[in-house]
């Protein structure tokens, strides 16, 4: 938390020199967020940020250990310039590096020469370096640096060789197989038992001595591979200095091409099949990444270049997406994300609703493209495998019905969030007599329990009341009025459950309450233009009240002293946040805002002390 | 052997997953019954009753933060097996392990003919699980000459417990940990000032916080003067 945090506020707060420095990243990037120093600076009085907690942070991670620093001045880096961090693709490595300009180098120089802990340094082309590690350095001439890390990705050097530490490997590896016994152990002499034995310690010595050859013969080539692999680290490290601080990339145009909206206060670009959803799922960015996993993953509709660009008003912070598809894809999204939200859904929220999200597509261009998206991911991610992925695509349109599952799914769908309530839940305590025996007693605790409504679009009324009489039959439902209830004989489920069908809307949800309105037609508070607007005039909407939903969980009487104390501390820093997005021009864009609360000047202030009051919660 | 460690490797992972189920709301008690001959009876029941709520969310999911959810079947299955292997530690009998997945609450119970074999029967379950690499000091001794029992703490969690981030040190905000030692014969006094004496002075009571046991283990530490 507190790296994700210093590295946005040293995104933020540090700036400048656009142009030169972004004509150094390579057309290798595929990751590039940038901050605009020229369009901050006046937003936020730099005094405010020298006597921030996040200030401190950034000095902390930056440095590794506190040190003497009290102002952002006395970095000696140049705040009013633009400021970048990359993610590359070198020569079997990836780099991520910081690049910034210099303001003041005899600040610079003393500050980091002063402060830095674990380094060696030396000057050398004409540049000043610090080497924190093999793998980490930081490069500056007069005019700017780079802090640069790499981290190998190559297979020859690799540090997870699927051997390595693996014992069975090498006992499997020299098991070797016994000559045929000819005679039995129960026929065998005297003599010929001993001989057995003796020859078995034997082999069995050799065997263990081979194996002792084998593991040191595998951890001496472990360690020159380690060796290896930092020396390739190094080199490669130098070598894209050297590309950093000269003109190679620019002449040879083998720059990247920024588009960057100079009127937003940071910009991020990303490359790579972004995808939203992996992104809630985690599925990509935790552990170890299958790509094969992926290609069938839901997430995959929505991958594409991205690019977001981040304002701070006086108003709101405001996100703008833009989500854009390579080749054919870009058609076939058009046509998946065309499909307006069915207006018979909006009816059941309102604005008495904490949040909402919506979401609208045409599911049988979605099963028309799924195909081409295999194809498509498959020349991203394995292009020695795209016949084979082509195969696996041509079964697809061969095997999936589209019309059908179109009809059954229409593509409409809608999560409200209606409250969040107090209800009782019995938990087992004990009670001790004068001399302390105990017995079990059920006790009682109020908890945070959501209360919310999942509605969906389906035009197969005969196929969902089917499902309905066997779930009745095998009592995993039992009738209500108006529709079913989740069975629950072991007490096993978090809510209660409610189902229903009617005007071919799908009714999921927790209230009995929300069933009846639901049968009803609808729910009678009102709805405001805006957000009703919201829900239909785009293929994707958003809405949570923030503030009010954290007033109601801290009401619980669930949460840890430490959990309080954090909820409290962001209470009156949140207010609300909307979303929406859109196809729009070839492009899918979203746009995200969360307004300021009052009492803050503008959006850069409120960032600020949030996450300074984030940091304050986290410390106490 | 290497099965079983593989099994006990597993039955870690469910606590780290239980870890995450809970923010300060669980439970456990520590109960031993010593006879005046030093055998006797050991029943340790970790409650997370409190928490059933979260663990049924978290179930839902099949992973958290990097850590697979077991099914119910494999929690149940592996805290069997945990109490099969401690039955096969010389003189422990009478093993029973009950899973209660409703209420998310686990006993587990034996005898023991003295008190050097619940010793063995802790080590045991922590070499399995790998959280032990050479002999611990002993948890429980009897020295029945002098009528002393001690419940000896050590700080073995501390390094782990400090090494923790704080999301996760947030998982023993506000739990407990109870001992309750009974004896036959009365007793004379305890040297540790936070236990309590049954009115019949024949149990010793006490209850710790859990993060204060955890960065220092010899909170735990009774020397019990038996009459």
């Amino acid at each position: 938390m507190k790296h994700i945090l210093s590295l946005v506020f040293i995104l933020s707060f540090l700036q400048v020199n656009a142009q030169n420095l972004a004509e150094k990243i390579s057309s290798k990037a595929d990751l590039v967020i940038s901050v605009n120093g020229a369009s901050l600076a006046p937003k936020i009085d730099i005094r405010d940020v020298d006597n921030s907690l996040v200030f401190k942070e950034i000095i902390n991670v930056f440095f590794r250990g506190p040190i003497p620093i009290n102002k952002v001045d006395e970095f000696g880096v140049d705040y009013h310039k633009r400021l970048y961090y990359v993610h590359e693709y070198g020569n079997d490595v990836t780099y991520n590096y910081l690049t910034y300009s210099i303001s003041n180098l005899e600040t610079f120089e003393k500050t980091i020469k002063e402060n830095t802990r674990y380094k060696k340094e030396e000057s050398k082309d004409g540049l000043n370096i610090v080497y924190y590690d093999y793998d980490t350095k930081l490069f500056w001439n007069a005019d700017y640096a780079i802090l640069i890390n790499a981290e190998y990705i190559g297979r020859e050097f690799s540090e997870y060789g699927w051997y390595w530490g693996h014992d069975d490997y090498y006992e499997e590896e020299y098991v070797t197989e016994e000559a045929v016994e000819t005679i039995s152990l129960e026929e065998m002499t005297q003599e010929q038992w001993e001989e057995y034995l003796r020859q078995e310690e034997e082999r069995q010595l050799v065997e263990e001595e081979e194996r002792r050859i084998a593991k040191e013969k595998k951890s001496a080539e472990q360690e020159e591979r380690t060796n290896n692999r930092k020396n390739w680290i190094e080199t490669e490290i130098n070598a894209r200095v050297k590309t950093f601080f000269s003109d190679e990339l620019k002449n040879s145009k083998e720059n990247l091409k920024l588009n960057i909206n100079e009127s937003a206060d940071a910009s991020a670009w990303y490359s790579r099949g972004f995808s939203f959803l992996d992104m809630m799922f985690m599925g990509r960015y935790m552990g170890y990444y299958n790509p094969y996993r992926d290609l069938y993953s839901f997430g995959n509709y929505f991958n594409g270049n991205i690019q977001a660009n981040l304002f701070l008003s006086d108003k709101d912070i405001r996100l703008q997406t833009k989500i854009t598809y390579g080749g054919k894809l870009q058609d076939s999204f058009e046509k998946v994300m065309s499909q307006k939200m069915n207006k018979k859904l909006t009816k059941f929220v309102s604005d008495s609703d904490l949040g909402f999200f919506s979401f609208s597509f045409d599911t049988e261009e979605m099963m028309n493209t799924y195909p081409l998206i295999i194809e498509e991911m498959a020349a991203i991610y394995d292009t020695s495998s795209r016949e084979e992925f082509s195969i696996v695509a041509d079964l697809f349109s061969l095997i999936v019905d589209e019309k059908a599952i179109a009809k059954a799914i229409t593509g409409d769908a809608i999560f409200i969030l209606h409250d969040v309530s107090q209800k009782e839940m019995e938990y087992m305590s004990y009670e001790y007599d004068e001399n302390y025996n105990y017995e079990e007693v059920l006790s009682t605790r109020v908890e945070t329990m959501p209360d919310f409504t999942f509605l969906m679009g389906t035009l197969t009324e005969d196929l969902v009341n089917k499902v309905f009489r066997i779930s009745v039959k095998h009592q995993l439902i039992e009738p209500v009025s108006g529709g079913y209830k989740l069975v629950d004989k072991r007490n096993r489920n978090v809510f209660k459950m409610y189902f229903a069908l009617k005007n071919d809307i799908l009714f999921a949800g927790t209230s009995e309450e929300k069933l009846v309105e639901f049968n009803a037609g609808g729910t009678t508070n009102k709805l405001s233009a805006e957000k009703l607007k919201m829900i239909t005039k785009n293929s994707g909407a958003i809405y949570l009240d923030l503030k009010t939903l954290m007033t109601k969980i801290l009401q619980s009487e669930y949460l840890s002293n430490r959990e309080k104390r954090f909820f409290s501390a962001m209470q009156n820093d949140l207010t609300e946040i909307t979303g929406t997005m859109k196809f729009n021009g070839g492009s899918n864009e979203g746009n995200f805002s969360v307004a300021v609360p009052a009492g803050e000047k503008n959006a850069a202030n409120y960032a600020l002390h949030f996450f300074d009051h984030l940091i304050k919660a986290e410390k106490n | 052997m290497a099965k079983f460690r593989h099994h006990f490797q597993k039955l870690s992972l469910l606590l780290i997953f239980f870890s995450f189920a809970f923010s300060g709301c669980f439970e456990i008690i520590e109960d031993v019954q010593l006879k005046s001959d030093g055998s006797g009876s050991f029943q340790y029941i970790v409650n997370f009753s409190q928490s059933s709520t979260k663990i049924k969310s978290l179930m839902l999911m099949s992973e958290v933060e990097g850590y697979k959810v077991p099914t119910e079947s494999k929690i149940d299955r592996e805290f069997q097996r945990m109490a099969y292997i401690s039955g096969q530690v010389n003189g422990i009998s009478h093993v029973q392990a009950e899973t209660d997945l409703d209420k998310f609450i686990f006993k587990y119970s034996c005898n023991f003919q003295k008190i050097e074999n619940l010793n063995t029967l802790i080590d045991t379950v922590k070499k399995q699980s790998q959280e032990l690499e050479s002999k611990s000091v002993p948890s429980f001794e009897f020295k029945a000459s002098e009528k002393k029992f001690i419940r000896h703490g050590d700080n073995s969690l501390k390094e782990k417990y400090d090494a923790l981030p704080e999301s996760q040190k947030m998982i023993f905000e506000g739990a407990e940990y109870t001992c309750l030692y009974r004896f036959e014969s009365e007793i004379d006094s305890i040297f540790n000032p936070a236990a309590i004496m049954s009115k019949n002075r024949k149990v010793s009571f006490f209850k710790i916080l859990m993060p204060k046991l955890a960065s220092n283990g010899n909170k735990i530490k009774q020397i019990i003067q038996l009459r």
